[in-house]
Parts: structure tokens; sequence; C-alpha cells
């Protein structure tokens, strides 16, 4: 049905640690639904649990029993079908002996006919504007350029929901700048759901059609966010106008406390 | 520098300022190389030795890079196992002549296995090294582009581990050599290792000495075969810190 949620936790708890060592509660009783089609972003402190919260949507961690992961209607186990993953970071996520096209192509290799896999892949690379450095090899690539990389591996699988763990953490204000206006123009000519983790409050917001913000030890959604600004978003603009502030302060102050 | 040694080497035994019973001159070095060249014997033998070291190595590799790949892979067949390999391991190939020669009598069997058995350890201790340091994200990043096992292992845990793997194939294939002639010395009658122990029994250093700067010549050659190979078969960012002399 069209009105199913992309994404239904319900008293998610996961916890992480060594196979040997004590196991350490992270996630305690987080419940959220994201719709298909929605941005949404994860905030929190540093450490509260996002990338663990993030890594149990992806079918990368496991949730501890009694937790209720859904996509698509279906249980998480595993990574489930229809989505990918970007990861923060870019330089150990690409395979350095492959070409840029090569790495786009990883997932569809052995799955579709090398006419279909070419053309996604060039459909991929031009969505991130990489479209004439599909020769050159990752080492070769700027941070942010690597980053576009990946995420043109993501889009080749043509994903209905993206996770993104803090994707654009490490590069540059600009560079950053220009990856999330990508970022944004992809995802309204995809249509794909995100689920994009970040510590940034205002790229969180700039984003986003609504943020979540994860507190505590074990950390818990405390506020449900949504921003009312119109898209298309602009940098400029969009920062500036009174529905982008006024989401940026209640970000702030459920995270600041004033 | 080679030559200068070689030139003062002349003239310390050709002026008889060293007197050193069954030192031969470089000259008389170099005139049994020639006869030894005329004859077919030194091309055979040398044919011999590279032909064993070279089997064996590719015989050690592949055993040393498959168990390698599942003991890198497997943590539980890691944990089992390890403990063994290092005493096994600790054990210098050398010690096991007598025993294959038991076993294996005077043969080409023998001097096999003693090359393939002191071969496997260094591919399979680097390849388990390079497997078990590959970034955890990159077996996350299999599993999020849903790769199997098998596409796991050939795409991204082979490919990553192919330098570790690289430097253990070249520090095993050095290793083969020297095991090859070891055995050729004591076991099998073939080779250059058989002829260094001809040559000295025969009273005729000069042919010794051929034996000897062969067998160097033969590390050499070999060890820059693979690096050639190496750069022939893979991409450069891969090979950097492998093919460097």
């Amino acid at each position: 049905m069209a009105n199913d949620p992309s994404y239904e936790c319900r008293g998610l708890r996961a916890d992480v640690g060594s196979r040997r060592g004590p196991r350490r509660l992270v996630l305690d009783d987080v419940s959220f639904e994201i719709a298909k089609g929605e941005f949404v972003s994860i905030m929190g402190r540093s450490g509260v649990g996002k990338t663990t919260l993030l890594r149990t949507l992806a079918g990368l961690h496991e949730a501890s029993a009694g937790s209720v992961v859904r996509f698509d209607g279906q249980p998480v186990s595993g990574p489930p079908d229809g989505v990918s993953l970007v990861f923060q970071d870019y330089t150990s996520s690409l395979l350095p002996w492959r070409t840029v096209a090569k790495n786009v192509e990883l997932p569809l290799e052995g799955r579709l006919p090398t006419e279909e896999r070419r053309s996604r892949v060039a459909e991929a690379l031009k969505m991130v504007g990489l479209a004439d450095r599909s020769d050159a090899q990752p080492h070769e690539l700027s941070g942010g350029m690597q980053q576009r990389v990946q995420i043109a591996r993501a889009l080749a699988s043509q994903p209905a929901a993206l996770l993104m763990d803090e994707p654009f953490g490490a590069l540059d204000a600009l560079t950053k700048a220009d990856l999330e206006d990508q970022l944004l123009e992809i995802f309204a000519a995809t249509g794909t759901t995100v689920v994009f983790v970040t510590h940034d409050i205002e790229e969180a917001v700039y984003l986003s059609d609504r943020v979540l913000v994860l507190d505590g030890t074990p950390a818990q959604i405390v506020a449900e966010i949504p921003v009312a600004s119109p898209r298309p978003r602009t940098q400029m603009l969009t920062r500036e106008s009174s529905e982008f502030l006024e989401a940026r302060h209640r970000v702030h102050e459920v995270i600041f406390g004033t | 520098m080679l030559l200068a040694l070689a030139v003062l080497w002349e003239v310390l035994v050709r002026f008889k300022v060293a007197e050193i019973q069954f030192l031969p001159a470089p000259s008389e070095i170099a005139t049994a190389a020639q006869d030894a060249l005329a004859g077919g014997e030194l091309l055979g033998r040398i044919a011999h030795t590279l032909g064993v070291t070279i089997l064996g190595w590719g015989i050690a590799s592949t055993i040393g890079v498959a168990l390698g790949l599942l003991l890198g892979l497997s943590p539980l067949a890691y944990r089992y196992s390890m403990t063994s390999f290092e005493v096994t391991r600790a054990i210098p190939p050398i010690t096991f002549v007598p025993a294959a020669l038991l076993v294996f009598g005077f043969s080409l069997k023998m001097e096999l296995v003693l090359v393939i058995y002191g071969g496997i350890w260094p591919v399979l201790i680097n390849t388990i090294g390079g497997v078990r340091s590959i970034a955890p994200e990159l077996r996350d990043v299999g599993r999020m582009l849903r790769l199997s096992r098998l596409e796991t292992i050939r795409k991204v845990v082979f490919p990553a581990a192919l330098p570790a793997i690289l430097v253990g194939l070249r520090l095993a294939l050095s290793l083969c050599l020297v095991l090859a002639i070891v055995a050729e010395m004591v076991g099998n009658p073939a080779g250059i290792g058989n002829g260094l122990i001809s040559a000295r029994q025969a009273l005729q250093p000069a042919l010794m000495f051929v034996y000897v700067i062969v067998a160097g010549l033969l590390g050499v050659a070999l060890n820059a075969g693979l690096r050639a190979s190496a750069r022939a078969l893979l991409p450069g960012n891969v090979v950097k810190d492998v093919a460097a002399p």
C-alpha cells in the first residue's frame, strides 16, 4: 500500500561491544516511522548511537530481541533489498584498484546485462556530476569527488531508501554545501527515501523534512522537529527563511537545553 | 664495485700475494664457466633447479593463498589452528631434510616436498595478515552491495590483500630457490646444488665458483621476473610497494 511507511521502528534496543567484553546498551525503546519519499535526519551528540541506529536500519547491526525494525513492511535481518548505504569514510569504502566507473558498477555485476549496467553507471555518475571522470582511479580524485563516487555507487542499484552516515562530515565547508545541493537534486529527481545521520544542525535542517534527535544513555528519540521550509531549497534563501531559523532554533534547544 | 673486487681478487691470486689452496682466480672461473656452458651440463643443471623452484613455488603459493584466505576469513579456523602453525613454522625447513630423505629417498620428490613445504609459510602468513588487516568498512561494503561470499572474496578480499600476498610470494620465491639447492646438495643428485658438491668432490674449485655465481644470478633473475610479471598483470597502485627492489 502506498501509505505504508518506508521504515518502521518500535521499541528498538541495540547494544554494542566486543564478543568477549561486556556489552553496552546504546539504544533503548527507539520508535519512529519514516514515510516513503521522506528526507529524515538523525541528530545527536557524538557517541550517542546515531551510527548504531543507522547500521541497524541497514541490517549491518542486529537489534536486540523484541525490537521491531521493518523496512517496507518486512522485518530487517541483514541488508534489505532496495536499501543503499553511503559510508562516512569514503577512502576505505571505495575499492582503490577499480576505476570510478568500475566502483559504481560493482553492485550491478552479475545482476544486469552489460548494456543496462553501462547506462545505469553513466546515469548515476551524471547525477553526481562525475560523468567525465569515469576512468579515473579513486586516489586521483579529491575527497568530495570520492564521496560523490560512493553516492553514485549507492544510487546505481536504484534504491528505495538511501541511508547516509555523516557523508559530508570530513569535507570542507564549500564542498559540503555543493554536495548538499546535489543531494537535494538527486532526492527530488529520484524520489528515494533518505535517512541522513549528521552532527551538523544546519545541515540536518537544510536537507530534511524532519529531524529526529537522539539523546541519553541509552539513547532515545527526544524530539521530532519538522522543517516547514518549502522545496526546492537553496543555500542562501532557505537558510535565511523563518521556517529554517525556527527549526534550527528548536533543534538547538533540544540538544543544548537552552 | 663488483668489477673492482674481481680485479683485486685476480691480482691477489695471480701474483700469489694470497696463497690460499683451491682459490681459483676469476679468469679460471670464467674459463670453467665457458667449458661448462659448452658441455651443456651447466644449462641442464640450471633448467633443473629453475624448474623445481618455479614448480614448487607455484604449488606452495596456491596452497598458501587458499589456506591463508580461509584462515584470514574464518575467525574460528584461525583460533583453532594458529598455535599449531606457529609451532610448526618455527622448525626450519632444512631440519626436515633427513626425514624427507628417509621417506622419499634421493629423488625429485624429496626435493619438491622440501621446496613446497618451505615455500608455503611466507605465502600463508602474509596472506592471513593481508586478509585480516582489511578495513572492516570494506566488508560492510561487500554486505551492503549484496555481494555473495564468493564475490566478496574474489572482488573485495583478494584484491585488498593482494599487496601483502605479493610480498609473501616474493619471499617464498627466494626461499624456494635456496631450499631447492640445499635439497640438491644433500639429496636429489641433480641441479646446481649437486653441481656444487660434485665440483668440490672432483677438486674443481673453479667450476664450484661457477655454480655459486650461477645460483646468485638465478636468484636475481627470478626476483626480477616476478616483479616484471606483477607489473605487467596488475594495476600500478597495487604493485607500487611490491615492485620496489
